[in-house]
């Protein structure tokens, strides 16, 4: 019988898929659910060793003579201090020691416990990796842990690591077969020799593989080209958005129907397989998948070999580049997409509408988008400049870029001057809302040059939070959430050697726009008027007219949700 | 900065106990008006000083080598518990880690090499109620002098072609076999018993043990175990001059045979590796 305290659970379990099998064990009551649990299991082999600054060292021999991971079990306090010696050794000789020791709530450090010390990180640089699991309650607690094991376990290659284990109430033995918690596959070491044969195999039998491309920059040819090969292959869809910078016809923008899916009609779009590349999705369709966590395998290609298991199915890490990945994927033959899955995907995103735009931030970057020219830079301040900009066509050639890493709305104007310095090649844009433009006024200080152009919509507020928010729910929303005000921003352009040029209505950014992308002598700043409500409620429509309900028991739920997106249309 | 400036300065300013860890001392210069509490093991040395802070109520001073500062680990985090203003002075012999220590120091004085300043950064150590570390940096490790033991290479000879030889790095030159050799070196002294007995348990072959006398006194309590076998072949060897307890009655007390050449003719070195249980061979000086 095994316990049934989930983290405990969660380190058997990854021990025998890493077929990590000897334990030296001191005695104690906080690690028994632990000992009870593996002493019973004869996959393991136990040692009894008192003092744990011995068991360490016994450890030590024991991992050596095997060549092989062995595990130091102790209870909590000081207890864990006297790893430290065989550890601060194992490091020196990089052999693999796993300290699994045990803890009380963190919650409670310091507060009258008993035999609790700080035991995060408590062996400093001397361990590889050094993770602290909490007690589990929940989905998220057993996602968090599982991932923090795999961490642990897969480091234990280069020498010590540390699982610390958090036990409040000891459980029971009451678990006759030890669930099986996932395992992430680190392919670290990718040589010429690696078996992707498996890997072609798995993908050749998927019915239905999604690529999600996340941020790239600037354009990549040659990984372009893999993709599309990939594509031809594979019964698969390539998800790009214009951040991604990878442009064909046949990869498809999901952007434009998974921010208003729902749950239940995502799950007609479900794949088997999801392969992720480049750096951040900003998509909402991450969140989609993550809902769905445990229904597909996530393989991740990143050089940097981190197990980001954002969409909670991580099976695999690739750490080299996608390049390499999708050169030894394409190496197949004879074998083609069948397009099923492609169909459905493609279907539903032909059936996007739009809704009238009215005279809005979608509007005015609908209308800039047609007419960006070629080969030009875009760079889109966060959430809606970012986002409405995606829900538009937008020439092969140009290149987008936003700060999507930590997505703060800070530093949108000066790191586009840092990137249009030096991109000669075209006009690069700038589109901006208001708040993101005043964040970063000081930048106006710097060298202009007579390629920018700003394309800065004021609409008086902080857009973002009208539609996050209903104005009926907090009538004074603009005071501090949406921090709205009354300033046209040309003022701040008076002292500068540019062309200013401001549009209120259709007419006026009609009359705008050729000179707008136009050559000029000097960089222009083009300032829309437009108003936060209006802007919101026509996205929320934009959402709400995609939105397909696919029936199920729970219709009053969904009916609910239906109303509350309503409910910002009916004011207007 | 000297350990004896540093020992000086708190002298002046009333702190005048001082537990040294034995190997430690030689870093220290003798000639000082007050005597040492000297320990043997750097952790039973931290709880020593913890208690002498104890009943004494006022600061004492441990002198320990940085590579055996993790066995104060567990002795200081006590003592940040119970606030007892131990100052833990590491000889930097060995550069090691020391951010662990965060948790359960109130004051920490890196000093810097070849500078004298700093006084008001040691005063710090005297103004705060709990444990303080003060790292005194490029201390020349010293090595343990090597020992000509022509005995030990008699002793072995019937030790099978094939088995794994650990060893005292401080006997280097009176080993001269074709068998595999691991050289322990002083910093990893700490735990060599415990290391072997792992070791035996997971290889099948034959391994032997030949370590000075005296670091089993940093490992006494890993012949209290389940895990002896008859391959467990141990050489103790009593070097001159150095200080031990004997253990021999704590060793034989749990089933372990003792082959002792001090006592014996040199018959027991044929007898210690062919008997057919946990042996000890004890060299004498």
């Amino acid at each position: 019988m095994y316990t049934n305290l989930i983290n405990v659970q969660i380190i058997i379990s990854l021990l025998k898929q890493y077929n990590i099998r000897h334990l030296v064990l001191s005695p104690g009551t906080r690690n028994a659910p632990l000992v009870h649990s593996v002493e019973g299991d004869p996959f393991f082999k136990c040692y009894s060793v008192v003092d744990e600054r011995s068991a360490g060292y016994f450890a030590l021999g024991l991992s050596r003579a095997l060549k092989r991971p062995v595990c130091v079990s102790c209870t909590s306090s000081t207890a864990t201090c006297n790893y430290l010696p065989a550890i601060k050794e194992a490091w020196g000789k990089n052999l693999p020691l796993i300290a699994l020791t045990a803890d009380r709530n963190s919650h409670k450090l310091y507060q009258m416990e008993d035999q609790m010390i700080d035991q995060t990180n408590m062996y400093g640089k001397y361990t590889h990796c050094s993770v602290d699991l909490p007690e589990v309650h929940d989905a998220d607690a057993t996602w968090f842990c599982t991932r923090k094991v795999n961490e642990a376990f897969d480091a234990v290659s280069k020498g010590p690591v540390q699982v610390n284990f958090q036990v409040s109430l000891l459980g029971s033995f009451n678990v006759p077969e030890l669930p099986v918690y996932r395992k992430i596959n680190l392919h670290s070491e990718i040589k010429n020799d690696f078996g992707w044969e498996q890997f072609r195999g798995r993908l050749l039998a998927g019915k239905r593989i999604m690529v999600l491309c996340g941020q790239h920059y600037p354009q990549n040819a040659r990984l372009r080209e893999l993709l599309i090969a990939f594509s031809l292959k594979y019964n698969c869809i390539i998800s790009a958005d214009h951040l991604t910078n990878f442009y064909h016809k046949d990869f498809l923008k999901t952007i434009l129907v998974t921010e208003s899916m729902t749950d239940q009609e995502f799950e007609q779009f479900m794949p088997d397989i999801v392969i992720t590349l480049g750096k951040h999705i900003w998509s909402f369709i991450k969140y989609k998948l993550r809902n769905k966590g445990g229904e597909f395998e996530h393989w991740r290609v990143s050089p940097d070999g981190r197990m980001t298991d954002g969409l909670r199915s991580l099976a695999h890490v690739f750490k080299c580049t996608p390049e390499v990945f999708f050169e030894n994927m394409n190496k197949v033959t004879g074998a083609q997409n069948d397009r099923v899955y492609f169909d459905r995907w493609r279907r539903r995103i032909d059936e996007v509408k739009l809704p009238d735009l009215k005279f809005t931030n979608f509007s005015v970057i609908r209308d800039l988008s047609r007419c960006i020219p070629h080969g030009a830079l875009v760079h889109t301040t966060i959430l809606n400049a970012t986002r409405l900009t995606n829900f538009q066509g937008l020439d092969d050639s140009v290149t987008c870029y936003s700060n999507l890493g930590a997505e703060g709305i800070d530093g949108g104007f000066s790191t586009f001057q840092g990137e249009s310095e030096d991109f000669k090649t075209g006009l690069s844009f700038l589109i901006t809302g208001d708040l993101s433009f005043i964040y970063d006024m000081n930048a106006i200080q710097n060298v202009l040059n007579k390629r920018q152009r700003v394309l800065l919509i004021n609409n008086f507020a902080g857009g973002e939070f009208h539609t996050n928010f209903s104005i009926n729910d907090i009538p004074d929303m603009d005071l501090y959430i949406a921090a709205g005000h009354h300033s046209r921003l040309h003022c701040s352009f008076s002292m500068l050697d540019i062309t200013y040029l401001s549009a209120s209505n259709q007419d006026e950014l009609d009359q705008c726009l050729p000179v707008f992308i136009a050559e000029s002598d000097k960089p222009i700043i083009l300032e829309v008027f437009t108003c936060a409500e209006t802007d919101s409620s026509v996205l929320k429509n934009f959402y709400f007219i995609n939105t397909k309900i696919v029936f199920s028991s729970s219709l009053k739920g969904r009916l609910k949700r239906i109303i509350r997106r309503l409910a910002p249309l009916k004011q207007h | 900065m000297t350990v004896q400036y540093l020992i000086a300065y708190y002298y002046e300013r009333g702190i005048r106990d001082t537990v040294v860890v034995k190997d430690a001392l030689s870093h220290v210069n003798q000639n000082l008006k007050f005597s040492f509490n000297i320990i043997e093991d750097a952790r039973s040395a931290m709880f020593y000083a913890m208690g002498k802070s104890q009943t004494l109520q006022r600061p004492v001073i441990l002198i320990v080598k940085s590579e055996h500062i993790t066995n104060c680990y567990t002795g200081l985090v006590e003592a940040w518990f119970q606030q007892m203003p131990v100052i833990l002075i590491s000889l930097d012999t060995e550069k090691v880690d020391y951010s662990y220590l965060d948790r359960c120091i109130e004051h920490k004085v890196a000093i810097k090499k070849g500078r004298r300043t700093g006084n008001d950064q040691l005063e710090g150590s005297l103004r705060v109620p709990g444990p303080s570390l003060v790292v005194l940096p490029g201390m020349e490790p010293l090595s343990a002098s090597v020992v000509k033991r022509m005995e030990i290479a008699q002793s072995i000879r019937s030790l099978p072609s094939d088995a794994i030889i650990f060893c005292s790095a401080r006997y280097s030159e009176s080993l001269t076999v074709t068998n595999t050799v691991y050289w322990i070196e002083e910093k990893d002294k700490y735990g060599v018993v415990s290391n072997y007995l792992g070791y035996i348990n997971g290889y099948e072959g034959h391994a032997c043990l030949i370590i000075p006398m005296e670091w089993t006194g940093l490992d006494l309590n890993i012949f209290h175990t389940r895990y002896l076998n008859e391959r467990f072949k141990l050489v103790l060897i009593q070097d001159k001059g150095t200080f031990y307890v004997d253990i021999v009655h704590w060793i034989s007390y749990n089933s372990i045979r003792i082959f002792d050449a001090r006592s014996e003719d040199s018959s027991v070195y044929c007898s210690f590796f062919t008997a057919k249980q946990p042996s000890v061979l004890i060299l004498g000086s």
